[in-house]
């Protein structure tokens, strides 16, 4: 493996005998967009908005979980569509195979985050559990609203290219059983 | 189907390329011949081999070339022969001259095998081995060059087998270690190949950082540069390994994020609590390799020395660690 070299101590000796100030300034540490709570619900009524069907007489609507736990997870991570795509389109794969949809398999399977997020949605009622699926709850219009500000904004527009993008992959049981 | 270890271990060998495939055919031979010997190519060359075992009587080639490199298979079975081919020549101590063979010593060999001792049996190993024809023109080289070789170090009887991934997978045990050690060099090649290809984004502040520095040090622009390019190419790498963790492995990656923090609190208390902050900052990498250690060492230790001057590198580039130019009095 190509090592680095040691950019850290060749800079700290350039500094050193200066009279450079350090500026140390911990609040400037950006925290990643995947942690942040209102980020994900947004990507998760989009989600939910773009391919959840109608279900059952009351004007209802629901997504297998984890159909939308997939698709939130690509939608995050836009460069993984073309595993996407190649683990829709390939064989059955044995579980300690190294291919690359194999191991987002592991990453989406371990996503907990967005656990706590349909959780957290659940909770305030925009969703409810259904066996497997999810199911749009009393206060589900919030969905429809969020998918409208952000559209009327202009905003999310990378993640709604996913969506459109995703429209045309096939998720197949393979892809989503055995959780 | 194979048995799943033995072929995860054989898709990891065929993954792997260039020093990382050798390192790892290296490891998984003296884990299972007790007396091989791998041959180091720095200062001097290998001078054909990569390894010997069986009291020098038995020569081991590895090459494993860039699964990318060649569009045809047909290319790429001439890149091994090629390579074989010349690993051959020089342990037979022959070059190529207008159509025949003549005499170039080897004089690095008697340095390396044991006195007395002639090599009997080569094998060829490679990254690649799905085509048969790659067998005949080094086998048949290797005869010809059996003949018009005086054969000091090898025999002229020398059998010689080509093993591929699938082979070297097949041939010996393969246990929880060996795949554990496959699977961290995998993702290491894969973390490199991706920060290869990490855009950063803005990068103003970083910039301008760079040009107080030049200001602050004039007449040191090229050493400047230098050092920005070895920066942003840490902090790419930083970007990769968080990336593969947060598309592989999530858990880890809500560690990763604790753990910068934890490593910008420690780094800042050593920083501004001293007189000279700036020796301080030559230990930074160590302080993050002492955190990550701690969560990542057991799967990714062939990373983290990596990763910690990435991290550094990143809050360097992401601006909560920085420098400014000294105030001038009046």
């Amino acid at each position: 493996m190509a090592k680095l070299g040691q950019p850290i101590k060749k800079l700290a000796d350039l500094l050193e005998g200066t009279q450079a100030k350090p500026v140390v300034v911990p609040s400037r540490l950006a925290p990643s967009v995947i942690y942040d709570v209102e980020y994900r619900t947004s990507v998760v009524a989009l989600a939910f908005e773009a391919f959840a069907r109608p279900f059952g007489i009351g004007g209802q609507s629901r997504i297998s979980a984890a159909k939308l736990k997939l698709l939130q997870f690509v939608i995050l991570r836009p460069w993984l569509l073309p595993a996407i795509r190649e683990w829709s389109e390939g064989l059955a794969q044995g579980s300690l195979d190294l291919t690359y949809p194999v191991r987002i398999r592991r990453g989406f399977l371990s996503d907990t985050a967005h656990e706590d997020v349909v959780n957290f949605m659940t909770a305030c009622g925009v969703f409810v559990r259904h066996g497997s699926h999810l199911l749009t709850g009393e206060k589900s219009a919030y969905l429809g609203e969020i998918k409208r500000a952000l559209t009327e904004g202009g905003l999310f527009q990378n993640e709604r290219q996913i969506i459109s993008e995703l429209s045309d992959v096939k998720f197949t049981n393979n892809m989503l059983e055995g959780w | 189907m194979g048995h799943p270890l033995i072929t995860e271990y054989s898709i990891s060998l065929s993954i792997l390329n260039g020093d990382d495939f050798q390192d790892e055919v290296s490891a998984r031979l003296q884990g299972v011949i007790i007396d091989f010997q791998p041959v180091p190519s720095n200062p001097q060359g290998d001078a054909g081999i990569d390894g010997f075992s069986h009291h020098g009587e038995r020569a081991y080639c590895c090459y494993g070339p860039e699964q990318d490199a060649f569009k045809k298979n047909k290319d790429r079975e001439k890149a091994i022969v090629d390579k074989f081919r010349e690993d051959l020549l020089r342990i037979f101590e022959l070059e190529p001259d207008k159509g025949t063979l003549k005499e170039r010593l080897n004089t690095e060999m008697k340095t390396i095998l044991p006195d007395g001792k002639k090599i009997k049996h080569i094998e060829l190993i490679v990254n690649w081995f799905d085509s048969h024809r790659v067998l005949n023109p080094i086998l048949s080289a290797a005869a010809k060059y059996a003949e018009a070789s005086a054969c000091r170090y090898v025999e002229e009887t020398v059998t010689i087998k080509m093993v591929g991934p699938r082979e070297l997978a097949n041939q010996y045990y393969v246990d929880e270690v060996t795949i554990a050690r496959a699977r961290q060099r995998v993702l290491v090649q894969k973390v490199e190949k991706k920060a290869e290809q990490v855009a950063l984004g803005s990068t103003e502040k970083f910039d301008k950082k760079m040009a107080d520095l030049k200001e602050i040090l004039p007449g040191k622009d090229e050493a400047i540069d230098s050092l920005r390019i070895e920066l942003q190419n840490a902090w790419r790498k930083s970007l990769a390994f968080e990336q593969e963790l947060g598309d592989t492995l999530p858990s880890l990656h809500r560690e990763l994020e604790a753990n910068r923090a934890r490593i910008l609190t420690k780094v800042s208390m050593v920083m501004v609590g001293s007189d000279k902050p700036w020796t301080e900052l030559e230990h930074a990498t160590d302080i993050a390799s002492e955190v990550l250690r701690k969560d990542f060492d057991k799967l990714f230790g062939m990373l983290i020395e990596d990763v910690s001057s990435g991290e550094i590198a990143r809050l360097i580039g992401e601006c909560p660690v920085g420098w400014e130019k000294p105030v001038k009095n009046g």
